[in-house]
C-alpha cells in the first residue's frame, strides 16, 4: 500500500465552514423547542441601562402571577441586584452573569432554562444585558421581544439606536411622568419607532405611576 | 461591540484546528461576514491580529469577504439577491425584508446573516 505522508513545510488548505452566529441561532432554536415542549412562553426583554427593564418585569410579574406561573432569568455582567428585586415577587429567578460579554447568548440561556422546573412554568421573562446593539445579533429562542426605553434617554434615542427595534414586537416607553421635565415627546418616539418597524406596538408607560402596564400585557397577548 | 467576543471565538477555533493538523504556522484565514450582521470586518481584522500575537497565526493573512443579502421567497419561490435601496431609512438594517418580486414578507434569508470561518491555510 502506498502511504503518502505530509512532509515538513507542506502547505494545506483546510475547509472549515464554521459559522459563529449560526451556532447561536441553532442554540436559540433548541431553546425554543425546549420551551414549547413544556408549554412555556418566553419574552426577551431588552433596553439600555436604567431604562426600567427590571421595574417593568416586576410590575408585569406582580399582575400576571395571578394568572400564570412565572419565572425570570436576569442577565447582567455582574451582581445579583436584579434577581433579588424580582425575588420579592415570589417567583422563580435565575441570575446569569455574563462576565465581560455585552449580551446574553442562547447557550447561557439554555443553561438557565435547564436549571428551572419548566414543567411548572407558564411564562418566562428573560432580562437581557442593558445594551441597545449587541442583543439584536443574538436571538435567545424567546417567542417575543419586548424593548424598554425611557424618555430620560433623550429625544434621539430611537433614531440613534435602530437595531434593537428590528426584531422587536412590543416597545414600552417608560418614565413618561418625566416627559415634560425632559422636554421629550413620547408620541414623537412612537413615530420614530414606526418608521423603523411599522409592525411594533409601542406604548407610553410609567412604571413608577403604574401607567400603561395593562396595554403592554395586552400587546404581549398575556 | 461584540466584535471582540466573536473574534475571540474565531481565533481560538483557528488555533485549535491548526494544532489538530499539526501546523507550524497559519498562513491565511478566510472569513465571510454578511451585510445583515452588526459585525464590522475592519474591527474583526484588528482584533484577530491582536489575538494572534505570539501564536502560530501571528503572520496569518486575514481575508474577509462581505456577503450581500439574498433570500428565498416562500410565496412565489423567487430566489436571489435583494438590492439595498437608498430609500431605506437604515440601509443595512432591512427591518422590512420582503420579496422584490411579489412583495411577500414570508421569506427565508439565504445569505447575508453569516459570520463564517470558511477556510484556513496552514504550513506543517
Amino acid at each position: 500500500m502506498r502511504i503518502i505522508k505530509a512532509g515538513e513545510g507542506e502547505i494545506l488548505d483546510i475547509e472549515l465552514e464554521e459559522d459563529f452566529l449560526k451556532k447561536n441561532r441553532q442554540f436559540a432554536k433548541k431553546n425554543k423547542s425546549l420551551l414549547e415542549q413544556n408549554n412555556v412562553r418566553a419574552i426577551d426583554v431588552m433596553g439600555s441601562i436604567g431604562s426600567g427593564k427590571t421595574s417593568l418585569i416586576q410590575l408585569l410579574t406582580s399582575i400576571l402571577r395571578e394568572k400564570f406561573r412565572i419565572a425570570v432569568i436576569a442577565g447582567d455582567l455582574t451582581t445579583d441586584i436584579d434577581a433579588k428585586r424580582i425575588e420579592q415577587e415570589k417567583v422563580q429567578v435565575v441570575q446569569i452573569n455574563t462576565g465581560k460579554e455585552c449580551h446574553l447568548d442562547a447557550n447561557l440561556v439554555k443553561k438557565a432554562l435547564l436549571s428551572l422546573a419548566l414543567e411548572r412554568i407558564d411564562v418566562i421573562f428573560i432580562e437581557n444585558v442593558g445594551n441597545l446593539i449587541c442583543p439584536a445579533d443574538f436571538p435567545l429562542g424567546a417567542h417575543q421581544r419586548l424593548v424598554v426605553i425611557s424618555v430620560t434617554e433623550g429625544p434621539w434615542m430611537v433614531v440613534k439606536h435602530p437595531y434593537i427595534f428590528k426584531d422587536a414586537h412590543v416597545v414600552a416607553i417608560n418614565k413618561v411622568d418625566l416627559a415634560e421635565a425632559m422636554q421629550v415627546s413620547p408620541q414623537k418616539l412612537i413615530e420614530d419607532i414606526a418608521k423603523i418597524n411599522p409592525r411594533i406596538k409601542a406604548f407610553p408607560v410609567s412604571c413608577r405611576q403604574n401607567k400603561g402596564i395593562m396595554q403592554v400585557i395586552e400587546a404581549l397577548s398575556l | 461591540m461584540h466584535d471582540f467576543s466573536i473574534s475571540r471565538q474565531i481565533a481560538s477555533e483557528v488555533i485549535k484546528r491548526a494544532n489538530e493538523k499539526k501546523a507550524s504556522q497559519v498562513l491565511e484565514i478566510k472569513l465571510k461576514i454578511g451585510e445583515l450582521t452588526h459585525l464590522n470586518p475592519e474591527q474583526i481584522s484588528f482584533w484577530l491580529k491582536e489575538l494572534f500575537k505570539d501564536t502560530l497565526a501571528e503572520q496569518a493573512n486575514i481575508k474577509i469577504e462581505k456577503v450581500p443579502v439574498s433570500l428565498q421567497c416562500k410565496k412565489c419561490s423567487y430566489q436571489g439577491k435583494i438590492e439595498i435601496e437608498e430609500k431605506f431609512y437604515y440601509p443595512p438594517l432591512l427591518n422590512f425584508i420582503f420579496c422584490p418580486h411579489c412583495k411577500s414578507e414570508k421569506i427565508k434569508i439565504k445569505s447575508g446573516d453569516e459570520c463564517l470561518l470558511e477556510r484556513i491555510k496552514i504550513k506543517r
